[in-house]
């Protein structure tokens, strides 16, 4: 059973348990990364090298590596949603799958503020920014990313929840 | 897996992501940046402040309410003993632009004594996705700076 099987299954099976539970674990852990992965090369490719993980990259891999990356779609007309808010999405979803899979996607009294807590988290770090305690600029748009984001996959551990109760 | 242990996992977890959130940051390009400087000349002391105006179009160059930004405003003072910039205040505000498309900020007085002393007027705007940066100096006595920024134009298939 590949990565990507095991994923889908994730989302779609109602009563995950009865999966390999292992298997299950790393697609979920493989997922959580993927999500990560994919808002750093957003990053890598689209945003100024002045970023500190830019910056970082540049350093590991070598002088211009971001700018090399950056020429490379340079010809492309990538929309903004894309290269702004999809990267916060992207980071949320994975933190909340992230906080699920420790409290094994069980939303009870015990994981809820823990829950609670990462979604508090992200949204400070962008309310944060319209009053410059952190650097940035707020958008709107980011924020109704990120709670769309974070509610994808509480939407789908509630519906596996309700599911399983009742079978 | 205990409760106990979960719980220590979640605040590393979240403590985790915070710092992957801190590296999208970027070091800020206003307090550490001057401008080119000039020839230095001693000038009579004046009170200046910076006075910035943003205002937003669309294409038939009417005032709209969108986007959102943020002014970072350094004023740039000559040191006494060399021809070099001292950064003496620094602003950075949030730009939220009125219901008639206008965003106005003034800074504090500042006194100003040399020809190359300025306001380095810093804004970064983002619109209908789109982000720009736009630099503009007000040198010694000149306190006014104005920002007129369009939408862009749609995008078509």
């Amino acid at each position: 059973m590949s990565h990507f099987d095991i994923i889908v299954l994730f989302l779609l099976h109602p009563c995950y348990k009865s999966l390999d539970i292992m298997k299950y674990r790393i697609g979920v852990l493989f997922f959580i990364i993927t999500c990560l992965l994919s808002g750093t090369l957003i990053y890598a490719f689209a945003r100024p090298g002045t970023i500190y993980l830019n910056q970082w990259l540049d350093h590991i891999v070598g002088d211009n590596f971001q700018q090399y990356l950056s020429a490379m779609i340079s010809g492309f007309d990538i929309p903004g949603w894309i290269i702004y808010s999809l990267p916060d999405a992207l980071w949320m979803m994975a933190l909340i799958t992230l906080i699920l899979f420790i409290w094994d996607f069980k939303i009870n009294s015990k994981s809820i503020p823990w829950i609670f807590s990462a979604f508090i988290t992200g949204i400070l770090i962008e309310i944060f920014q319209v009053f410059h305690l952190i650097r940035g600029t707020f958008d709107r748009n980011d924020l109704l990313f990120m709670i769309v984001a974070a509610c994808i996959p509480l939407s789908f551990t509630l519906k596996n929840q309700v599911k399983c109760k009742t079978m | 897996m205990q409760n106990n242990v979960k719980s220590l996992l979640s605040i590393v977890g979240i403590s985790l992501f915070v710092l992957i959130a801190a590296a999208s940051f970027g070091p800020d390009e206003a307090t550490n940046t001057t401008v080119k400087i000039g020839n230095c000349e001693p000038k009579p002391p004046i009170n200046v402040s910076a006075k910035v105006n943003v205002l937003i179009i669309d294409h038939s160059g009417n005032p709209v309410n969108a986007g959102s930004g943020s002014l970072l405003i350094s004023d740039l003072r000559v040191k006494d003993d060399s021809c070099t910039y001292e950064l003496q205040d620094f602003y950075n505000e949030h730009v939220d632009i009125e219901p008639n498309g206008t965003y106005h900020f003034e800074t504090n007085t500042n006194q100003h004594k040399n020809s190359q002393d300025l306001y380095r007027v810093e804004l970064f705007f983002r619109i209908a996705g789109k982000e720009s940066r736009t630099i503009k100096t007000l040198k010694y006595d000149k306190s006014t700076v104005s920002f007129t920024l369009e939408i862009p134009e749609p995008e078509y298939p």
